[in-house]
């Protein structure tokens, strides 16, 4: 019972918040972060007032004209169109996670490691099998979309791949798929979190499984679905991979389904313009870190941390 | 001069690499003798030619046993992007593969060391359009490793469910629109396929250049000079008429794969098909390669990749000799052999047209020796290679006129070109 | 053995039986890439890239596997996999498990702006990264080696996010007793926090392996030496510029993840629940 005074006047407050433990559990963390991505950053935001070779040399100061050259693209609006929509489409794939996680977590479920193996099998095939696989799925001359189309009798079905504006929807079809693999792991074991004491007292009282649903697990969920959406927000910003492996340079879709890291891939790796490419970086940066901070304000509405 | 020598030396037969260094005598750590030690790193991107590679290295420690070469290979998709890190880091590999597009960059960056001291490298060895494609300033900074040139596969048995001839070596446009037109009568298929959609190098550069325009010169672009024009316009002419499928078609299931499923009795291709065919194609009796039809004059693009030294190589001298030993003809002959790429050294082909004796493969050697056409580079390729499918594919499909198209992609390749 | 638990079990069974449609057709559906890859990879290449794909070899080409060890090194490919997976793995749960409490239960002066600024490196595209990150590890001295393939990865936003939303959710109640018992915030978390906290560690974990395993772009920088390339980076050589032999391809990749499966498969379980119970009664 003599602990309290240990603690200290600070201590009242909150009983962990003691001197320099904070340094001590975050520092490793901290230093990595500072050494690898910090500096890193901060090369990168010099870069963006610079222009130079394609190799770094020759460096001349240059003020704000990439920024400048960057809000005077003409693919700028669209590329930023189709990130939002991109990440709007993935953002969906959350409630469908949920769905399927608190499936699989029912208690007593059968298979239920089999479903969850199952789910995370898109981390196991090989990037290059996912692409093909949803290459052919959505092939215009024989895909499966198509084929099914046709059967039901319409005449005209579009060719996914390679018209504007379709295109960038068949990515967006192909993230919502890949995000859900990762969201069930992380729901999974949100879940798995939940007492099982809560469900047995509220079937005790004859609450019904949608209503436990709906009163218990959304509500203790919420941390975690609160993380997927800032992740999946974060990651969505940063399409590319997919949208190269699914469409590629050379399609004439492309020029309309841009995304902005395509932009800076594009700057920095194609037209060999290392400042305009820092540029169009610090711009993405800016954007995601306003985005994501309106989501930590306005989770306060809606997360419970017990 | 005393490198000179040895270098000359050696070139009189391969087996006195040793020879000639012993008698040169050593002054400075650019001097190589059969002693000298060190280690080399050697850049490659394809698996196929590891065989090739590992036999040019053993033939390099036959003259220099202590120098230990070793071999490092990234995948073409990633080459780029690890060669340019790499270059940033003041740590290219010593030696290392090299491709058209990228060599003015590379050179004009003082990246590469400059190779004209190769005493023992004959340049008339090679192709001609090659190097001058690995020359910047005057100055050679690679030496051809080997070559693809584009001619044109036939499916002899859907030429004869059409009843349609096959072509003959010095057919025209006109005999090549002739044979399209014949198809699309006959419903056997589309009469040609061609890959207009990942750049022009099987397409629109030939056809170009056949009509007697050109892409780029010197820094001004060609694509408003109407014989360019005029080679861009057949192709959205084929497509228009359904004698090539549409844009969408092709870019859902590539000009490769219509071809080997016999959608198509024509397919403009790279010599590096060959070796796709010979994997892939399930009726290999009944292929046949002819050479690309004329208009004003013959003419097929060449491309090869070569072998460099990074200027900043700790090791220049044995660099520089690893280069040469590499794109030997002796090497060369062993490329052939493997069958893997049509090797540069001229009279070395040969071995590799008998990959498969049926397809008549001399076209391709023939072809490069008689109307080869440089492949079209500046010191920024990629920025209007860009801007080409941006623009010309939308124009090949028909939504935009291929005029309107050509004269605003020369614009927008001469702002880039003055930027360069 | 009893007949009356048996019977309930079914009863419930059935009760779940639009559960087990949904998950049963869903997961066909997450399922079917890796299917397809298993068929590539007992393919020709013809078969692969015929029009339209055939759905089943003519013949299983099970020589495709033995190609595999033929045209890589497999094996040492595989062991530099398995090290650069357990540091890597290992060193963020540590890092992420330490920071992810600090943040959630500590209070401290520039807790928000600290944690925004780690999130941020997550902003920025990857490869924006890459050349001055390939710097230090050279100025370090680590091309080449297997430390500096595993480095920048050990510090991740990611992990130290997901286990701060993990201790976040953790009743108060326990970590308070722990305090009022005498424990040092170091005894706190170890004692107390880091078990109950299991769920968030393994799926931290479980993610950690995965894209560990799967990492390309950067160990592809940072190795040259086919025998100090992860098997993520050996694979990718097999692709050509023009063509690339995706029947060993994906032989190949199989081979790869089939531990990796075997190991989750057998894990999981255990690993997400198991803990969590136990957590849970401590």
């Amino acid at each position: 019972m003599s602990a309290p005074a240990q603690v200290g006047r600070r201590g009242r407050r909150s009983p962990t918040s003691t001197g320099y433990w904070p340094i001590l559990f975050v520092g490793p963390l901290l230093l990595g972060v500072l050494v690898f991505y910090y500096y890193p950053i901060a090369k990168n935001l010099y870069l963006s007032f610079t222009k130079s070779n394609a190799f770094g040399g020759n460096t001349k100061f240059v003020g704000l004209d990439n920024y400048e050259a960057l809000f005077s693209r003409p693919d700028l609006l669209s590329a930023i169109g189709n990130t939002l929509f991109y990440t709007a489409v993935v953002l969906l794939a959350i409630p469908i996670s949920v769905l399927i996680a608190s499936l699989i977590e029912l208690p007593g479920l059968k298979f239920a490691s089999l479903y969850r193996v199952l789910f995370f099998m898109p981390y196991l095939a090989m990037p290059t099998a996912i692409t093909q696989v949803w290459k052919i799925v959505f092939n215009g001359n024989f895909g499966i979309i198509n084929q099914t189309a046709k059967a039901l009798g319409i005449e005209d079905p579009p060719y996914w791949l390679s018209t504007p504006g379709f295109a960038i929807a068949a990515v967006a079809l192909f993230g919502l798929w890949s995000s859900i693999g990762f969201n069930v792991i992380i729901l999974s074991a949100g879940l798995k979190g939940i007492p099982r004491e809560l469900y047995e007292a509220a079937s005790i009282d004859g609450a019904t499984q949608w209503r436990q649903f709906r009163a218990i697990t959304v509500p203790l969920l919420t941390p975690s679905i609160f993380f997927l959406t800032i992740m999946q927000t974060i990651g969505g910003f940063q399409l590319f991979d997919a949208l190269f492996a699914m469409i590629g340079s050379g399609n004439p879709a492309m020029v309309q389904s841009r995304s902005l890291v395509y932009l800076f891939y594009n700057q920095a790796f194609i037209n060999n313009d290392k400042g305009g490419g820092a540029a169009v970086a610090m711009v993405i940066l800016l954007f995601v870190a306003i985005v994501t901070a309106v989501q930590f304000i306005g989770q306060r509405r809606w997360v419970n941390y017990v | 001069m005393k490198r000179r020598t040895f270098l000359t030396a050696s070139a009189a037969a391969t087996s006195a690499f040793g020879l000639a260094a012993c008698g040169s005598e050593s002054t400075s750590t650019a001097e190589l003798t059969k002693d000298t030690v060190g280690e080399l790193n050697l850049s490659y991107w394809d698996k196929m030619q590891t065989a090739t590679v590992e036999a040019g290295i053993k033939k390099f420690n036959e003259a220099y046993p202590n120098i230990k070469v070793t071999p490092s290979i990234t995948a073409y998709k990633d080459y780029w992007t690890k060669l340019r890190t790499q270059a940033e880091g003041d740590n290219l590999p010593d030696v290392f593969w090299m491709n058209g597009p990228n060599i003015k960059l590379y050179a004009s960056n003082d990246m590469l060391a400059p190779l004209d001291d190769l005493a023992n490298v004959d340049w008339n060895d090679y192709p001609t359009a090659l190097v001058d494609l690995y020359s910047v300033d005057g100055k050679h900074y690679g030496v051809p490793k080997d070559y693809d040139v584009v001619a044109v596969w036939c499916n002899k048995d859907l030429f004869a469910a059409a009843g349609v001839d096959l072509p003959q070596a010095d057919w025209t446009w006109d005999d090549f629109r002739a044979i399209c037109t014949k198809f699309k009568e006959s419903g056997k298929g589309y009469g040609v396929v061609c890959d207009v959609i990942g750049g022009g190098q099987e397409s629109y550069y030939n056809t170009i250049a056949q009509a007697g325009g050109f892409v780029i010169d010197g820094t001004k672009s060609g694509y408003d000079d109407p014989k360019t024009i005029e080679g861009l316009k057949i192709w959205a002419e084929l497509i228009a008429e359904g004698s090539m499928p549409e844009i969408k078609v092709m870019t859902d299931t590539s000009p490769r794969k219509l071809f080997q499923a016999g959608q198509a009795a024509m397919f403009w291709a790279g010599s590096w098909e060959a070796g796709v065919m010979k994997e892939e194609f399930s009726k290999p009796e009944s292929l046949v390669v002819v050479p690309l039809p004329k208009k004003e004059r013959e003419a097929t693009i060449i491309h090869g990749l070569a072998y460099v030294a990074a200027a900043k190589s700790a090791q220049l001298a044995a660099a520089k000799a690893l280069v040469q030993v590499m794109t030997s003809e002796e090497i060369a002959l062993v490329e052939a052999t493997n069958g893997s790429a049509i090797p540069a050294f001229n009279g070395t082909q040969e071995a590799w047209t008998k990959l498969d004796e049926r397809w008549g493969l001399e076209v391709y050697t023939e072809q490069a020796e008689k109307n080869s056409v440089a492949y079209p580079v500046s010191k920024n390729t990629a920025a209007w290679n860009e801007k080409e499918n941006e623009l010309l594919v939308p124009a090949f499909q028909g939504t935009t006129q291929v005029e309107d198209a050509a004269t605003e992609l020369a614009s927008v390749m001469n702002e880039l070109l003055a930027a360069e | 053995m009893s007949d009356k638990p048996g019977r309930s079990a079914l009863r419930t069974q059935r009760r779940y039986l639009p559960a087990h449609i949904l998950l049963a057709l869903g997961g066909l559906v997450m399922v079917f890439p890796f299917a397809y890859q298993i068929v590539m990879s007992l393919s020709t290449n013809a078969e692969i890239s015929s029009v339209p794909p055939t759905l089943w070899p003519e013949q299983l080409q099970f020589v495709n596997y033995v190609e595999v060890f033929e045209k890589l090194p497999f094996l040492k490919q595989f062991s530099v996999s398995v090290l650069i997976t357990v540091v890597r793995t290992l060193g963020q749960l540590a890092f992420c498990a330490m920071a992810g409490y600090a943040f959630a239960r500590m209070e401290f002066r520039g807790r928000g702006l600290l944690f925004g600024l780690i999130l941020a490196i997550l902003m920025i595209p990857g490869q924006a990264y890459l050349i001055p990150q390939y710097q230090i590890i050279q100025g370090l001295n680590l091309l080449e080696s297997p430390w500096g393939v595993v480095l920048p990865g050990v510090f991740s936003a990611f992990g130290a996010f997901l286990m701060r939303q993990t201790f976040m959710g953790l009743p108060k109640e326990l970590e308070e007793a722990a305090r009022l018992d005498g424990c040092n915030p170091w005894q706190a978390f170890t004692k107390i926090m880091l078990p109950l906290s299991a769920p968030g560690l393994s799926a931290v974990a479980i993610t950690t392996v995965l894209w560990s395993w799967n990492d390309l772009l950067w160990p592809l920088i940072v190795t040259t030496r086919e025998e100090s390339m992860p098997l993520s980076v050996g694979i990718a050589t097999l692709a050509g510029q023009h063509s690339s032999d995706y029947a060993v391809m994906m032989a190949a990749s199989v081979l790869a993840m089939a531990p990796i499966f075997v190991l989750f498969f057998s894990m999981q379980k255990r690993v997400i629940a198991g803990l969590a119970t136990s957590g849970m009664k401590g």
